[in-house]
């Protein structure tokens, strides 16, 4: 009986390495979505090593270079307040990775749940479920973070918490569509028939069968959440000067478009290429883990 | 069809009444006095009492709901810091925002659809290959950087239009120079999200037996393209443009605090910066209603193009 059970294990975890492999191999084939993988997970690190990377503080004001152009000193140059370009650039990725993942993070811990309960009862529970959500929708997630603002006052918790609830509706769906169509799987019944409860049938059985849906999902919400802190940044109800973040940088270049437009551009193209390596990586990510959608 | 609007209706009034809940609660969560919130910070003793006596706020929370919502469907949301009423400031942005929406809308359209067909159409050449990378970059530039951009290079360095401002619709060519630049900076990440879902959905429809089945007659690639493929693909469109809605939301509201636009986006801003309670309440419940309907009527006009999803 133990070597038969040893020989089932053996089998599945040769299968499961088998199968990451291809899955592997499947993901390096596709060069944009690699290169969107090395970017992003770039930017990750320049956030977490912030600290050690940036060669100044996030409120550091040199008064000797105002709206000066690169040097050795400034690489990258001076704002109208003598902060150093590059400096807040660092500190900047690291405010924007962190609204842009915690705030995925939080929408999936509250969400998926939520959407998997919908999916898996029907009836009267998906129905409250869906009435709940569709409150979520009217509000946009700018007017969500206009009413935190107002409550909580702004900050970066707060731009978070808006992007967060802001991105649950779409995780509930995605979570309802994946239970609605798993539950009808064999091994369901077969489940149930060895004694398992709802619970067990949910968690142990359906949530393992969707994550790489979810991840997919979780890839995708990223860049929105970064250009959600980006906007809700710039205009003043997200991150608060003189805590840096690209929103903020543009908020402060503006007046100057005029003058320094390269203050304008530098943080423009961090959003950009933070979102699109990104989305880069999520689409060539579902490619390869949700055949079904590949065109 | 008719039960399906029904339900549908009463669906959206059950949205809007909890929706309403929510922003009638989200003033009572600020920190402090419902009563000094709503008077515009105004801490005289005889104002409060007045701003007491009109929201009824020594009565039960359930009746002060339904006394403020019976204001609010008259259209009396109050009166803000400066003592204008809400509704009346509301009514007097909104148009100015409604017309940035369908202008942006247009260009999304006018520039989304055909790229969609023609990516479609020739899939794998360069032509796809080229459409298909633009659509990506506008799906990745912020609305409002592309906005600065704009009056960067149209104008303050060529300048050819004006970089904010706005004229009524009194004077429509200057009208609509001051609203070429915002809604081309709104209007091109639509354009991109429109386009990628035009082409893949055109992408289902060349493929499916239909199609075949009118090539098999002998029709014209055009009139198989624009007749069959084309026709069946707007359906998607339509829901992908509702749900587009909040992105829409969120860029005007950017979009005119850059440019400058008196609009509905400005006022929530400027209500947020002075911390207008009255003001954000009747924003965010305009917006929030606003929304709900739009959605109602998307449903709608999704369901009088497919036939199918009314027996849903």
């Amino acid at each position: 009986m133990s070597i038969v059970a040893s020989e089932a294990e053996v089998a599945a975890v040769g299968l499961r390495r088998r199968r990451l492999r291809l899955l592997r191999k499947r993901f390096l084939r596709r060069p944009m979505a690699v290169a969107g993988l090395v970017v992003a997970l770039g930017f990750v690190v320049v956030a977490i090593f912030a600290p050690l990377l940036a060669p100044y503080s996030a409120g550091h004001t040199d008064f000797n270079a105002i709206l000066a152009h690169s040097s050795s000193k400034h690489l990258l140059g001076t704002d109208d307040l003598g902060h150093d370009v590059l400096s807040r650039l660092i500190w900047g990725t690291r405010a924007s990775m962190q609204v842009g993942v915690f705030s995925t993070l939080l929408a999936m811990v509250v969400a998926v749940p939520i959407g998997m309960l919908a999916g898996f009862y029907r009836g009267w529970v998906d129905l409250v479920i869906a009435r709940l959500t569709d409150v979520l929708l009217a509000f946009p997630f700018l007017i969500l973070a206009v009413g935190l603002a107002a409550i909580l006052g702004p900050s970066l918790l707060n731009a978070t918490l808006a992007l967060g609830i802001g991105a649950i509706p779409g995780f509930i769906r995605i979570a309802r569509g994946e239970t609605l169509a798993l539950r009808e799987e064999d091994y369901v019944p077969a489940a149930v028939l060895n004694g398992a409860n709802d619970a067990t049938i949910i968690f142990r059985h359906i949530l393992p069968n969707m994550t790489n849906t979810l991840i997919v999902q979780t890839t995708l919400t990223i860049p929105g959440a970064i250009l959600g802190e980006a906007i809700l940044s710039f205009l003043g109800l997200g991150v608060q000067p003189p805590q840096s973040s690209w929103g903020t940088m543009l908020q402060g270049a503006e007046p100057y478009l005029t003058q320094a437009q390269r203050l304008s551009v530098y943080p423009g193209v961090a959003i950009i290429l933070a979102v699109l390596a990104f989305n880069v990586f999520g689409d060539g990510l579902r490619d390869v883990l949700d055949p079904r959608t590949t065109r | 069809m008719g039960g399906f609007l029904i339900r549908k209706a009463g669906a959206a009034l059950v949205v809007l009444v909890l929706a309403s809940i929510v922003v009638f609660a989200g003033v009572r969560a600020i920190p402090g006095n419902p009563a000094i919130a709503l008077g515009a910070e105004n801490r005289d003793p005889a104002v409060i009492a007045a701003v007491k006596a009109k929201y009824d706020l020594d009565k039960p929370l359930p009746v002060q709901y339904g006394h403020w919502i019976w204001l609010a469907l008259r259209g009396d949301l109050g009166v803000d810091q400066r003592d204008l009423a809400v509704g009346h400031t509301i009514a007097q942005r909104l148009p100015i925002s409604l017309e940035i929406a369908l202008l942006s809308m247009l260009v999304a359209v006018v520039v989304g659809i055909p790229a969609g067909v023609i990516a479609a159409v020739r899939r794998g050449k360069p032509s796809d290959y080229a459409a298909t990378g633009v659509a990506l970059s506008g799906l990745s530039v912020p609305h409002f950087w592309l906005g600065l951009m704009l009056i960067v290079w149209f104008a303050v360095d060529l300048h050819w239009l004006p970089a904010g401002g706005y004229t009524t619709m009194h004077h429509p060519l200057a009208n609509l120079e001051h609203m070429l630049l915002p809604t081309i900076a709104i209007g091109t990440g639509l354009a991109a999200v429109l386009m990628r879902q035009m082409r893949s959905s055109m992408l289902d429809s060349l493929g499916a037996d239909y199609v075949r089945t009118a090539r098999a007659k002998g029709l014209s690639e055009w009139s198989v393209i624009c007749k069959h493929a084309f026709r069946n693909s707007l359906i998607t469109v339509t829901t992908v443009m509702g749900l587009q809605l909040g992105a829409l939301i969120s860029g005007i509201v950017t979009i005119e605090v850059i440019f400058g636009i008196p609009g509905f986006g400005s006022l929530t801003i400027d209500a947020v910066n002075q911390r207008d309670y009255t003001l954000i309440q009747g924003v965010v419940l305009v917006v929030a209603a606003g929304y709900v309907i739009v959605n109602l009527l998307v449903d709608v006009v999704y369901s009088l193009l497919n036939p199918r999803i009314r027996a849903i």
